[in-house]
């Protein structure tokens, strides 16, 4: 059991339940076109990843929420995430280095 | 003045270093307080953090956190959740807020040693947020626990216990002692920013707000996982520090830290979080089981990153996984049995719904812990509550601080792993515990735990009351049984038809 | 006399316990004393067992009559009490 659950490339976000949660849900899918997303809706808290890479765009999100959105508002619902990040002021990036 | 973007002059301002001219390096970074491993300045100015914020944002970000968790407070303080809840989440709270509340404080001072001894520039930058994060982690979690003191006593002790002697308080200090006070900057962004916060806090502070969602209790949901996104920014750190590690022949020294304070961060946590999840939480309310909180978090999220660093399971691993069906059970049924040690009022957590879970979840179950269980709701199902409780003391471990304790019951292998060293017997709760206190027994050699008190006649009377004398637990305190035996009601029920 | 303290592990408990007791004593009455933290509290009561001493660190299974003085135990070190048959 363990040694499966070892074996994942999943990466991305963890959120915080809300507003910016459920847009960025909207925002990756369009970020990441022809990715398969996974998300698991913990209640308090929502996993929303893809396999090896997923991005996060500011433009994106701003359409997912119709206002304007500064990229480091995420860090208010960015519970934790799995993978390595990236940040700039345009985009997140969520990565693995090694494919398992 | 032209103005830049944040992306153009963040990387300039934040490793702004400087070349001493009046004072020799190693005495503004001497090694004992920098670590730096005789790998030059140069190098850690490669120091690259990933989660990159500047200081104006941060202020900003705090304050719109800050404003989120004390609104949910105030917009929920009428409804007075914690007078209607139920007595093992409570228990639940109280735990929390005592064994951590004072140790985030603590934590600012580990922060503030790298802000100011680690020679990367830009650890010396997030390790100043660092600082201030923990700050606002002592201070919510002092002050959303402070409105219930008058409650009950119990309730002091989410300021009180690591100021006491009480046992687990004692473990948790020697273990946060070990990872944050007694290490160099470099060490301490690889075993507390990496390892712990990376890693274990997410269980604690992400895994419980799950379960806390789901009991109601919105106001301490969201002001734990509002300390979560704090923690994921400045974990950071380590993997960064890592990373210059790796590239300077380090890999090792970095590989043996996590290795150790992997370990002993587990055993704190099969204490605190394992019992909270599977036995206090209510039942309807329990989102997932401890272990599958564990493999969502530690296995599959934790120690698959340390796989992409380049690094490798801890050596024990197989031990480690075997003691995900193990540890928290036993050490469960202990803190139970000695109630009136701990400032809260454990939950049984062994109706036969309950158990029926446990055993689904944790097969085996029924035959193992749930003997030991069997013996215990016989006792209070024919009114013999004296036989649920202690007359001696269980021997602790030397490392974790915590009792060595194992499988009872048809797998029974609970078993003492003994050192003698220095013409002293230690005694170890597993062959890795034994390990840590063997790669450095000059830093750990002198603590004396609970049972080395006792037997240096520093407990008077050497007894169960002289022992909560010492712990400083006074009625009211103490813990009971937190919903007054009625878990075994439907099992009284049955021994009377 | 003199109270001396080992950690009890019986058979089945989840837990070790330390217990004083007298160095005098045989190892049936080391065995009794273990047993009072145990049996019966977390460990079901096997009647038609007794509970023989067994150094945790060699697996030597100490005589019955002997004195617990005798088998050079050092403080607090542990022994295990094994439900057997004789």
């Amino acid at each position: 059991m363990a040694t499966e659950t070892l074996r994942n490339n999943r990466v991305g976000p963890i959120l915080r339940a809300g507003d910016v949660a459920k847009a960025a849900v909207q925002a990756i899918e369009r970020d990441n076109p022809g990715k398969a997303i996974h998300i698991d809706d913990r209640t308090a808290y929502i996993r929303v990843e893809c396999d090896d890479e997923c991005l996060l765009t500011r433009a994106s999100m701003e359409l997912a929420l119709g206002r304007p959105f500064e990229m480091r508002e995420i860090e208010i619902s960015l519970g934790s995430f799995s993978g390595n990040i990236d940040t700039s002021p345009e985009c997140i990036r969520f990565y693995f280095n090694k494919h398992v | 003045m032209t103005s830049l973007k944040q992306d153009e002059y963040y990387d300039l301002i934040r490793g702004v270093n400087w070349t001493p001219k009046y004072v020799p390096e190693e005495e503004i970074f001497p090694e004992e307080m920098s670590g730096s491993r005789g790998i030059p300045m140069a190098q850690w100015e490669a120091f690259d953090e990933p989660y990159k914020v500047t200081y104006g944002d941060y202020v900003q970000t705090q304050r719109e956190k800050d404003a989120g968790v004390y609104s949910v407070k105030a917009g929920l303080e009428r409804a007075n959740y914690v007078k209607t809840a139920d007595p093992g989440w409570v228990s639940t709270l109280q735990a929390h807020y005592g064994a951590l509340a004072v140790a985030e404080y603590a934590a600012a001072t580990a922060e503030a040693r790298m802000a100011r001894f680690s020679k990367a520039p830009g650890n010396r930058v997030v390790a100043t947020f660092g600082m201030l994060d923990e700050m606002r982690h002592g201070q919510l979690q002092l002050f959303f626990s402070h409105e219930h003191t008058r409650l009950s006593r119990q309730w002091d002790w989410a300021h009180k216990a690591l100021y006491t002697n009480e046992w687990a308080a004692i473990a948790a200090r020697h273990m946060f002692d070990d990872m944050m006070f007694t290490r160099d900057a470099i060490s301490t962004a690889i075993m507390l920013t990496f390892a712990f916060e990376t890693g274990f806090t997410n269980m604690q502070f992400l895994g419980l707000s799950a379960d806390a969602a789901e009991a109601g209790d919105h106001t301490f949901s969201n002001l734990i996982s509002s300390i979560q996104t704090d923690e994921s920014r400045h974990a950071q750190q380590g993997g960064a520090i890592l990373k210059v590690m790796v590239d300077n022949g380090k890999i090792d020294d970095a590989q043996h830290m996590i290795d150790v304070i992997f370990w002993r961060t587990w055993k704190l946590f099969s204490v605190l979080t394992g019992p909270i999840m599977d036995y206090y939480t209510p039942l309807e309310h329990r989102k997932q089981s401890f272990k599958e909180f564990m493999e969502e978090w530690i296995i599959g999220q934790f120690v698959r990153q340390l796989d992409d660093l380049g690094l490798k399971k801890p050596w024990y691993w197989d031990t480690f996984v075997a003691d995900l069906d193990q540890a928290h059970h036993a050490i469960h049924v202990g803190v139970w049995f000695y109630r009136p040690t701990v400032w809260w009022n454990p939950a049984a957590g062994a109706s036969p719904e309950e158990r029926a879970w446990l055993e689904q979840k944790y097969p085996g179950w029924n035959t193992t812990f749930g003997r030991t269980w069997d013996v215990i709701t016989d006792n209070i199902v024919r009114g013999r509550l004296n036989m649920t409780l202690p007359e001696t003391l269980p021997l602790l471990c030397n490392m974790s601080n915590v009792p060595i304790v194992g499988t009872p019951g048809d797998k029974w292998n609970t078993k003492d792993y003994p050192l003698v060293y220095e013409g002293r017997l230690y005694h170890f709760g597993s062959p890795i515990d034994r390990w840590c206190f063997e790669q450095e027994p000059e830093r750990y050699k002198g603590h004396m735990n609970f049972i080395d008190r006792v037997l240096a006649g520093l407990v008077q009377p050497p007894d169960m009351a002289g022992a909560l004398a010492y712990m400083g637990l006074a009625p009211g305190e103490m813990g009971e049984d937190a919903h007054d035996y009625a878990w075994a009601a439907a099992y009284q029920r049955k021994a009377a038809e | 006399m003199a109270m001396f303290p080992i950690a009890s592990n019986v058979e089945g408990d989840m837990a070790i316990m330390v217990v004083m007791v007298d160095d005098e004593g045989t190892m049936d009455e080391v065995a009794k004393a273990c047993a009072y933290h145990s049996v019966g509290r977390r460990v079901a009561p096997r009647p038609d067992k007794i509970l023989r001493v067994r150094r945790s660190s060699t697996g030597e299974v100490y005589p019955r009559d002997m004195r617990l003085k005798e088998a050079g135990l050092l403080p607090t070190e542990c022994v295990d009490l094994i439900f057997s048959d004789a």
